[in-house]
């Protein structure tokens, strides 16, 4: 083989490796059913779907013009994340559910923190005027404060930088919309 | 006749010479084979550094200035934006619904769009037909907001998104969507998958 074949050879076989690196990174393997990954969007979601429905409830029922801006902005946007997430769960091949009890990949077990009971839903659906509005607001303020303890775990410790992204954001736009409920709490009273 | 011995000295040291020669051109053939691939590895390493570097520079490059903003609140009333036309900040409970509009929209409502991804068109007063119907295009486009600017305007027009903007003096329909494609709802957008429609305002 000529030294020009040779150098030649070098050349494509490190050209070819990187852009077998290249194309190999993305593919990376999906997070595992045990990861952190997986168990935020799967539990996030059913987080933010109790949101959507408190918020859908309020929207219909209210007579207040700010909080039927401010429902209708947290049911769709919830709603958007959580196809986000299920986005994510779908492309990784993992179910979108699980049977298992919540929160394991927070380092324990137990019931979201933050989630309304369902007989609370079942109370708010039957309200109306400013006590309609008082309750949604107190119910979306716990909301909010467990779902920021979950994004904020989240966003520390999923592999994927994705998922930590939208973590982060949760966490921000969270944090600035309980201001939000506070403040319309305590102009309502 | 055979050569003499002082002859065949004299081939045998010739040969050997050539072959020292061509010993030390192999090597340095080798050598310089070993700097090329290490240099191509050098380069490819380097290349994937700048790689992660390249949203910067690359905003840079396209004239797009971006702001660091703090985390915003809903008010009421107005705003004094550090920025004209604003890329976020304090803003309105209720978003502008996208779309275009003939007259000015509330800067404190077109945030709050910008914060759920939209990009904000502000173009400025007298502009001609053509450049209006351009500009106006955009916003049969999803979460895209086109208005005119009262007051200064930095360009002829601006696309704003939370935390960037591109100034343009003329009406630069590929630069525009350029910016569209790169910061409409982006990550730098604080609530992906939020709506830009079901709040205030009629668009045209």
């Amino acid at each position: 083989m000529t030294q020009r074949v040779r150098l030649v050879g070098i050349a494509l076989s490190l050209l070819l490796a990187a852009g077998i690196g290249r194309v190999s990174a993305p593919a990376r393997s999906n997070p595992a059913e045990t990861s952190v990954d997986v168990g935020f969007a799967r539990d996030m979601a059913v987080h933010h779907a109790q949101a959507v429905a408190m918020a859908e409830i309020e929207r219909s029922r209210t007579a207040s013009v700010a909080l039927r801006t401010l429902a209708t902005d947290i049911a769709l946007t919830q709603q958007a994340q959580i196809g986000r997430m299920q986005g994510w769960l779908a492309a990784w091949g993992r179910p979108l559910t699980t049977t298992n009890a919540p929160m394991a990949w927070m380092g324990h077990g137990g019931p979201m923190p933050g989630m309304a009971s369902p007989a609370a839903l079942v109370r708010l659906a039957s309200l109306t005027g400013a006590e309609l509005d008082r309750t949604f607001l107190s119910l979306m303020l716990a909301h909010h404060e467990g779902g920021l303890d979950m994004a904020r775990a989240g966003a520390a410790a999923a592999e994927r930088p994705e998922v930590r992204a939208l973590a982060r954001q949760i966490v921000a736009s969270q944090q600035a919309e309980i201001q939000t409920l506070r403040s319309l709490e305590s102009s309502i009273r | 006749m055979p050569p003499s011995p002082d002859r065949r000295r004299a081939a045998h040291e010739a040969r050997a010479r050539v072959a020292a020669a061509a010993a030390r051109r192999s090597r340095r053939r080798r050598r310089l084979q070993a700097a090329a691939a290490l240099s191509l590895v050098g380069l490819l390493l380097v290349g994937a550094a700048l790689q992660l570097r390249r949203d910067d520079t690359a905003d840079a490059r396209a004239g797009v200035l971006s702001y660091v903003v703090p985390p915003p609140s809903h008010v009421t009333g107005a705003v004094a934006y550090a920025v004209t036309p604003p890329v976020g900040g304090d803003h309105a409970g209720v978003w502008q619904n996208c779309g275009a509009y003939d007259d000015p929209v509330r800067p404190e409502q077109a945030v709050h769009s910008m914060e759920h991804g939209a990009v904000w068109l502000t173009y400025a007063q007298g502009l001609s037909n053509v450049d209006l119907e351009t500009v106006e295009a955009f916003a049969h486009q999803p979460y895209v907001l086109v208005s005119p600017w009262l007051g200064a305007l930095p360009g002829r027009v601006v696309a704003s998104a939370w935390g960037k903007q591109l100034v343009l003096d003329e009406v630069d329909a590929p630069k525009i969507e350029a910016f569209l494609r790169d910061h409409r709802q982006s990550d730098s957008a604080p609530e992906p998958g939020a709506p830009c429609t079901g709040g205030a305002g009629e668009p045209l």
